[in-house]
């Protein structure tokens, strides 16, 4: 019994993408159950050799040109039908399975998938717009969920992004967001707390010379600003 | 006007990062220019019609100022604070104009730049200083949230990319979107008739142009039968965009037929409208209880059919209903009036604007009301109908006129033709029309308590009509 077969089966059982080490306890749980000659040899296996099994079997769809693949999606492995066979597929859906999202939606998503867990006045503050029909709208599609409250005053909820929206958005994990380097990072104006409803000038918490800042002479704006544009 | 219908799903594939902003760029670039120069006119001629079809391109005020920037290739480190604001502030000129909601966040902005602006003409050492500023330049606030924006709305555009890269490829057992996705993700309450109304504005847009003043075409088309065909099309379907509704539809007077048999067909909970998020296109499904149309006997849809058919614009209501619902069917009637006398004569212009003006309100009301009722009762309804509904809905006859009138009165003389509204095309009577308009504003107030009498009594009312 080859193992990367049996992980086959389990991929293909399960809907939702597999974490290496649950199919590390499947096995172990098999072994257990019903210790079999077949079932023992996977009793206590590292995560590497199941990865390694889990890299062999994408190997072999690919060498006999398969329509399906295996791919690392949401911290798991999924079997996943191959993206040149879309057309087809669709079919299946009545469509295109990603639905259309806004602009304001992804930007919201995306604020909240790097700097979470975030609260909608922070977000707001990025954005400089309302967002709280787009949060619902993420929240109901399940791509956010709310993660707690914050400490800070008013205790406003937090969010936090779902395994779905990796899922949806083809990420291994949080880290794989493009430039998630820079801007998982970068500190971030934030909203005002609530006792001082300045709106209009939200004062800086963070003063955090961003690199593009350092590009430029800090003096220099001041003295150019009397005459911007004449 | 081809791309404006693309507009809406465009406005996601177009990042601040990338060279030319596809549906925006167009029109106001070429308005740009004038704007320099001289001062708003110009411009609101050439945007007019494009601008209320284009706002979802600039989702907040920081968008916009991007747009701005970039429209110009501005450098984000060195605003031009001056030309800036007064386009900005342009900006908010035009859609206030158009009778688009904006949004306070824009005002703040707004005042923003007016503050840094108003510092910028102090002497250096006159200015007072800024309250924890690390900066000596006012503008620096301003710069870092546009940049730090910015980078979110690039990284934003990358996970979308990402996103339909992974669309194509399908797990086991994937959900069939038709009605998971109708359940689920579209958000019923997210669709105010503001939107409906907007999706309404851009397809009598498109048709502007060609609208003749076709007598007989326009007496063709009845409520009731779009309802019918409203329903065939629903038949064999889960769901229809809602710009498939007006596919081959000719006139401005069929779309506005059909419109309203939509709302007809809305209010009495055949259908419902949903959009999978804020400006994404409108999608219509059966609602949720609903099998399809022609199957389901109900007897109120065939009542109200019934009597739209008979009478193009329902003009036999009054007579049959002396309860509430009569008004709105007046109102109807009112509106064929117009109908044939914008179309064929067109003598007293005065009355017939004030006639089409009523008839925008019943369809507002029933907009208002199946906003109420089928969706969300709340906010979405207490802000739309007001702004949206009075301004859109109007359009079934009059509003473009109203609204989009006052533009253009200035630039149909000295601007270029090229700017063309369904008010010119249709109506010879620009000048006319403003004084036209002029009574409008007593017509409503006398419609509106009855017509609220009627969405509320809705059901005594069909019943009135059988005998």
């Amino acid at each position: 019994m080859e193992l990367k077969l049996v992980i086959e089966a389990l991929l293909f059982a399960a809907e939702k993408p597999l974490l290496v080490k649950r199919i590390q306890t499947m096995l172990k749980d098999a072994a257990g159950c019903a210790p079999t000659p077949e079932t023992e040899p996977f009793h206590s296996l590292k995560e590497e050799e199941i990865r390694q099994a889990l890299t062999d079997l994408d190997t072999d769809y690919v060498t006999r040109g398969s329509g399906l693949m295996v791919q690392e999606i949401a911290e798991g492995f999924q079997i996943r039908t191959r993206p040149q066979y879309a057309v087809w597929v669709e079919q299946l859906f009545d469509g295109p399975k990603v639905s259309r999202m806004s602009q304001p939606a992804v930007e919201t998503l995306a604020i909240i998938a790097y700097r979470q867990p975030i609260s909608r006045a922070d977000i707001e503050a990025v954005r400089g717009v309302a967002v709280d029909g787009v949060v619902a709208t993420l929240l109901e599609r399940k791509l956010i969920r709310i993660a707690g409250r914050s400490e800070q005053p008013g205790r406003p909820l937090l969010y936090e992004t779902t395994p779905i929206f990796l899922e949806e958005f083809g990420l291994k994990n949080l880290n794989e967001l493009p430039n998630a380097d820079e801007l998982r990072t970068i500190e971030l104006r934030r909203a005002n707390p609530p006792e001082t409803p300045t709106a209009e000038q939200p004062p800086l918490f963070n003063e955090n010379p961003e690199p593009a800042q350092e590009d430029r002479p800090v003096g220099q704006p001041a003295a150019d600003a009397p005459q911007p544009e004449s | 006007m081809t791309d404006l219908p693309a507009d809406q799903p465009e406005s996601l594939s177009e990042p601040v990062h990338q060279p030319d902003l596809p549906a925006p760029e167009s029109p106001v670039a070429t308005a740009e220019p004038a704007l320099e120069q001289q001062s708003m006119p110009p411009l609101e001629n050439e945007s007019t019609s494009e601008l209320r079809i284009r706002l979802p391109v600039f989702e907040g005020p920081l968008d916009l100022l991007l747009y701005l920037i970039k429209k110009d290739e501005l450098d984000i480190y060195d605003i031009p604070i001056e030309r800036i604001t007064r386009q900005y502030l342009d900006y908010l000129q035009f859609m206030k104009m158009l009778d688009l909601e904006v949004a306070g966040e824009f005002l703040v902005v707004a005042s923003t730049l007016v503050y840094i602006k108003s510092r910028t003409l102090l002497p250096k050492d006159l200015q007072p200083p800024e309250e924890d500023a690390e900066e000596d330049d006012p503008r620096w606030d301003l710069i870092r949230q546009l940049v730090e924006y910015k980078k979110f709305k690039d990284a934003a555009w990358q996970l979308h990319m990402k996103q339909l890269e992974q669309g194509k490829t399908y797990q086991r057992g994937a959900e069939v979107l038709v009605p998971e996705r109708a359940a689920g993700s579209a958000v019923v309450g997210d669709l105010g008739i503001f939107d409906l109304i907007n999706a309404f504005q851009k397809v009598l847009a498109r048709v502007n142009q060609s609208e003749d003043l076709k007598e007989i075409f326009e007496e063709r088309f009845t409520v009731g039968d779009k309802i019918n065909t409203i329903q065939q099309m629903m038949a064999t379907r889960e769901r229809i965009f809602f710009e498939d509704l007006f596919i081959g539809v000719a006139s401005r007077t069929e779309i506005v037929v059909t419109f309203l048999a939509l709302l007809e067909l809305i209010r009495l909970k055949f259908l419902r409208v949903m959009q999978a998020d804020p400006f994404a296109e409108i999608e219509i499904a059966h609602a949720l209880d609903s099998t399809p149309l022609f199957q389901k006997p109900v007897p109120s849809t065939e009542a109200i059919s019934a009597v739209y058919e008979s009478a193009p614009v329902s003009i036999e209501e009054p007579e049959r209903q002396p309860g509430p619902l009569a008004e709105s069917h007046e109102v109807g009637e009112e509106d064929e009036i117009f109908e044939e006398t914008e179309e064929g004569t067109a003598p007293s212009e005065t009355t017939d604007t004030t006639d089409v003006t009523d008839a925008p309100e019943p369809a507002a009301e029933a907009a208002e009301e199946f906003e109420i009722t089928e969706e969300e009762p709340s906010e979405l309804a207490a802000e739309e109908p007001t702004e949206g509904v009075a301004g859109g809905v109007a359009e079934e006859s009059a509003e473009p006129t109203a609204t989009i009138l006052e533009p253009f009165e200035d630039e149909i003389p000295e601007e270029t033709p090229e700017a063309p509204i369904e008010e010119m095309v249709s109506e010879d009577t620009v000048p006319d029309d403003e004084s036209a308009t002029e009574p409008t504003p007593d017509e409503p107030t006398e419609e509106l308590p009855e017509e609220s009498d009627d969405s509320g009594e809705e059901p005594p009312a069909k019943d009135a009509s059988h005998p």
